[in-house]
């Protein structure tokens, strides 16, 4: 058992090192240390499943090593900044005034066709259009274009926008959402009035069906199955 | 913090159990070498039944710590003590005197490597 926990923390600490050199773009949207339990931690389950041979608690005592270990290890990089920092890294521009900083792509081994990729993900084509363009720490791109280049908002056309609030589903697939239907403020009687009034019988014959808070309703009726 | 702070208990508790559990093995498996080296005495004194007796007993408090060797011991490992005990006892029975120094042998190896096993050294952890 001692051997086991021993061992668990030796390999987590090896791979943290592993993947924290590997560079960001490895993460994939997780953080460093969930990357590394969700690596281990579904070879760690499946073994004593697959051998009935080894104590269950030998795979439970390193399952709960590493939830252990993540617990600690992001509650102190929360208390101590330069902690996360060793840990996590931190954020890098790899695109800024509109200049690509070849340095650190290279220290954080981004491709050029890796940055293409994720511009073009973002509907960019040209990186002259972009202010910056960060590497987060779980290894996502966030890209900022130039003013110029950015969208118009109706604060900045002047125009008064006002807001249709969240629109609720009320009818998934046929299926009332009665809660739904209670926080809009209607009852069962409105909405198969709504659908009647649509050409369907029954809200069991409503595919989907949204209201927001103005009142604004989108209906789909639901399709015979081929 | 409070997670953080519940499982650096945790980690603690299992680091306990875990040094526990060493402490525990290593007394069942004194227990059970000092049965063998008097069934071994016995043995060697040309009293095979007192031998054999004494061994049984050694098996008997084997099985009763089933519970214990299934949760923190490799099955295999259980198992191959449990083959070696019997292969001693049908030594003994065989009064083949060659075959039961080996099964003695053999069995007190078998103690000794699941003792060692759990014991932290830089070649167990490695």
């Amino acid at each position: 058992m001692a051997i086991v926990l021993i061992r668990t923390v030796i390999v987590f600490a090896v791979l943290l090192v592993c993947m924290r050199l590997l560079g960001k773009r490895q993460l994939g949207e997780l953080e460093l240390s969930e990357l590394v339990v969700s690596v281990l931690v579904a070879d760690l389950a499946s073994l004593p499943l697959q051998d009935i041979g080894i104590p269950l608690l030998n795979g439970l005592v390193s399952i709960l090593t590493l939830f252990c270990l993540e617990l600690i290890l992001s509650g102190a990089a929360l208390r101590f900044g330069r902690l996360r920092t060793a840990l996590f890294g931190q954020p890098c521009f790899l695109i800024e005034k509109g200049v690509i900083n070849q340095r650190e792509m290279r220290r954080n081994r981004f491709t050029i066709d890796e940055l293409t990729e994720e511009l073009r993900r973002q509907s960019v084509l040209d990186p002259s259009t972009v202010e910056y363009a960060v590497l987060e720490t779980d290894g996502s791109l966030n890209v900022m274009l130039f003013p110029a280049f950015q969208p118009a908002t109706a604060a900045q056309l002047g125009c008064a926008a006002e807001s249709r609030g969240y629109p609720r589903v009320l009818v998934s697939d046929g299926r009332v959402l009665s809660e739904n239907l209670r926080q809009c403020g209607r009852d069962e009687a409105w909405l198969r009035e709504e659908c009647r009034r649509r050409g369907a019988a029954s809200p069991a014959e409503v595919f989907l069906l949204t209201c927001d808070a103005a009142g604004n309703i989108y209906y789909a009726a639901k399709e015979d199955a081929p | 913090m409070k997670k953080a702070v519940g499982a650096a208990l945790l980690l603690s508790a299992m680091a306990g159990l875990s040094v526990w559990n060493i402490r525990t093995l290593d007394r069942f498996t004194d227990r059970m070498e000092e049965k063998l080296e008097l069934s071994r005495s016995c043995w060697l004194a040309g009293d095979d039944a007192g031998a054999a007796r004494l061994a049984e007993s050694a098996l008997s408090d084997w099985f009763g710590a089933e519970d214990y060797t299934h949760v923190f011991i490799r099955h295999a490992e259980v198992n191959e003590a449990t083959d070696a005990f019997y292969d001693l006892l049908g030594a003994l029975s065989g009064e083949d005197s060659a075959a039961a120094g080996r099964a003695y042998d053999r069995l007190e190896a078998h103690l000794e490597s699941i003792d060692t096993m759990e014991h932290v050294t830089l070649r167990s952890v490695l």
